[in-house]
């Protein structure tokens, strides 16, 4: 699963430390998201996504592999 | 959450001095394995420091201590670090000889456990991948 979180914080002009404030997770937590390494839980994800105010499924994008 | 911080700082603080004065003391006459407690015993107290001084740092930029990831990491290492310890006690005991009373046995396999612990998170945090 792959995720545009980067790409959308600079749109919103967000640091990690702000988005990680916004969702209330560790800054450490929003660095693995946006490496790759960590899945996050539903709920994150769509607290993720209703910052950006876009759908879950345009944030995260779920490939088969 | 802040006055656990603070303990931990105190009491690292306190063994670390402990353990300087100690190894100071018998600087003449210390054995390599005495050292080598010392050693073991200096570096957690200075790790369990910096920790908390990062943490209290962190909460004050207003971050959680703990959140789903942290949790997750915590878990697994507690995991790993539970059977590398059992192995750890299993080597310990077989090889119970080599140790020159039962408080120094004892005492390593305590230090040794608290490294192994923080040496599973370690790698725990750099390799997490749900993949």
């Amino acid at each position: 699963m792959r995720n545009r979180i980067k790409e959308l914080r600079a749109r919103d002009n967000l640091t990690q430390l702000d988005l990680a404030k916004l969702v209330d997770v560790r800054r450490e937590t929003i660095v693995f998201l946006e490496k790759g390494k960590y899945n996050p839980s539903l709920k994150l994800a769509l607290n993720i996504s209703r910052i950006f105010k876009m759908r879950i499924e345009d944030v995260f994008i779920f490939e088969n592999e | 959450m802040k006055t656990k911080r603070v303990l931990i700082i105190l009491v690292g603080l306190t063994l670390t001095f402990t353990v300087g004065i100690l190894a100071y003391s018998q600087m003449e006459e210390i054995q390599p394995k005495m050292l080598l407690i010392y050693g073991l015993i200096g570096i957690v107290a200075i790790i369990s420091i910096l920790s908390a001084i990062k943490k209290m740092k962190e909460e004050k930029e207003g971050q959680p201590i703990y959140d789903e990831l942290t949790t997750q990491i915590k878990h697994k290492a507690g995991h790993d670090a539970y059977i590398a310890s059992m192995y750890m006690w299993l080597f310990i005991f077989l090889f119970r000889d080599l140790f020159p009373d039962t408080e120094t046995m004892v005492g390593g396999g305590i230090l040794l456990s608290a490294l192994i612990g923080f040496i599973a998170k370690t790698i725990v945090r750099r390799k997490f991948n749900e993949k």
